[in-house]
């Protein structure tokens, strides 16, 4: 079904250094294999070499500490959904894990996958993306530090250089009194891509931060809101984004959805602050 | 060809597998294990007809190498019932006309039974959520979800009775 490929797993994060170096492009880092096992079966990547990043024991990191919550590459997004501290720090990443996939693919599912899948309908792209996370980057030079705003460059392109990969995704906690959520519009009411979905953070002075995914290249911060959410918001929206037809919906009923989207998350979000 | 050999526990059984990479746990559990309750519906992970345990949590087979089971313990339909007695999940799924031609039963099994041992008493929402993943064509729903509540039900009484 799969054409040969050779399948590493090694347990320490610089043999994986290592082997993206010597392999370059043809080789490939398997985390949950939920979409790179989906494209190789469809013929869309023919990888020569697999690494398998589950072995390695900090990649599992999932603890904050000092306000910053760590999630590491190999953390599953049921790992997630399993981590109190997760669900009393950072609610948006809950209401988005409960809404990917179906059970036994977030078994396997990783958060960071999702990331470096950088699809623009991802959804722990756009709640990861409101939060202002940080992507931890890891390359035979060094490690370094990429805000996601800048790590997401295209349909399903980012901003790793053939030779990096991700070692963990970054939140810090927001201020007490924040109020966040995630909103997703599919198809069906059962596991589906988001034809249109909506994460937004509003800060204790008003701050709002809100990004649509799947209404353009890549998820979107839709910026200048300010802490303007009246009418006005509906316009920064259609200037911000740039959907288009597909199995999903129409570029049309994407506009009109990521208005529609932003306009309840607004309601939600000064609805959830006005009652304390 | 790469190959592995790997050390699992599948269905209570200690094995050991000579197996190449590019093979999916579905294909070495049908073709060379010839544990074929395991089915292949979508092959994509959307169907759910291949859902199996790997250390007690449900993963759909089609998307899980089989290298990667080295050191695991496997679980699959074939392991569900103890000696000739059905399980308590699988004379529920009788009793309630659960299934008609069968294809997508071992998958539910394995996900009913995934959610019975995190949550051995589920409610209705949390039984559909937890069966999700898994298309049924024929039957219909209602019966697959008053089987798994039954189960449920069941389940507690023996372990009530011990
Ligand atoms: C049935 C089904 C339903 C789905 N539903 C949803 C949904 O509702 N919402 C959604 O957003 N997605 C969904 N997905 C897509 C997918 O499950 C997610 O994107 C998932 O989080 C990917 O993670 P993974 O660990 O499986 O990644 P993998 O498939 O292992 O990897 C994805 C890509 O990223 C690369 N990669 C992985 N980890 C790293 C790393 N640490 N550094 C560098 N590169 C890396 C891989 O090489 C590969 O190219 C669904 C998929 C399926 C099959
Ligand atoms: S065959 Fe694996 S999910 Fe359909
Ligand atoms: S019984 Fe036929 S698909 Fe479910």
């Amino acid at each position: 079904m799969f054409p040969p490929f050779r399948y590493f797993k090694p347990k320490r994060i610089e043999e994986v250094t290592a082997f993206l170096a010597e392999h370059g492009e043809s080789a490939r880092i398997l985390a949950g294999g939920t979409d790179l096992l989906v494209g190789m079966r469809r013929g869309e990547f023919t990888p020569d070499v697999l690494i398998d990043i589950k072995g390695i024991p900090e990649l599992q990191n999932l603890s904050a500490d000092n306000g910053t919550l760590p999630i590491g590459a190999a953390v599953s997004v049921n790992d997630l959904l399993d981590s109190a501290e997760v669900a009393a720090l950072f609610p948006i990443l809950i209401q988005t894990a409960l809404r990917m996939a179906s059970h036994q693919i977030r078994n396997r599912a990783t958060v960071v996958g999702n990331l470096c899948n950088a699809s623009p309908a991802a959804d722990m792209g756009a709640a990861l993306l409101a939060l202002g996370a940080r992507v931890t980057i890891a390359s035979p030079r060094s490690r370094r530090v990429l805000p996601l705003g800048e790590f997401f460059t295209g349909v399903k392109k980012s901003a790793l250089g053939r030779d990096e990969w991700v070692i963990s995704v970054e939140a810090d906690t927001p201020p007490p009194g924040s109020r966040m959520g995630f909103l997703k519009q599919a198809r069906v009411r059962g596991p589906d891509l988001s034809t249109v979905n909506c994460a937004a953070v509003l800060l204790p002075d008003g701050a709002l931060t809100l990004v649509l995914g799947a209404v353009a290249e890549t998820p979107v911060v839709v910026t200048g809101c300010g802490s303007d959410k009246g009418n006005g918001i509906a316009d920064r929206v259609r200037e911000a984004i740039a959907p288009i037809d597909d199995v999903r919906g129409s570029a049309e009923y994407r506009m009109d959805l990521a208005c529609l989207m932003t306009r309840r998350m607004v309601e939600k979000l000064t609805a959830d602050s006005r009652r304390g | 060809m790469d190959s592995h050999t790997i050390e699992f526990e599948i269905n209570g059984k200690r094995a050991s597998l000579e197996v190449v990479s590019h093979r999916t746990l579905l294909q070495v559990l049908r073709e060379d294990l010839h544990l074929s309750g395991t089915k292949e519906g979508c092959g994509e992970g959307e169907c759910g007809a291949c859902t199996v345990l790997v250390d007690g949590r449900s993963v759909t087979a089609c998307l899980t190498l089989a290298v990667e089971v080295d050191g695991c313990s496997v679980r699959t339909i074939e392991g569900e019932s103890e000696g000739p007695d059905l399980s308590p999940l699988q004379e529920a799924f009788v009793k309630n006309h659960a299934l008609q031609c069968g294809f997508c039963t071992p998958g539910m099994i394995m996900s009913a039974r995934a959610l019975l041992e995190r949550n051995p008493s589920p409610t209705e929402d949390q039984i559909k959520e937890a069966i999700a993943g898994n298309l049924c064509r024929c039957t219909g729903y209602r019966p697959i979800i008053q089987a798994i509540r039954e189960a449920a039900a069941r389940r507690k009484d023996q372990s009530a009775k011990g």
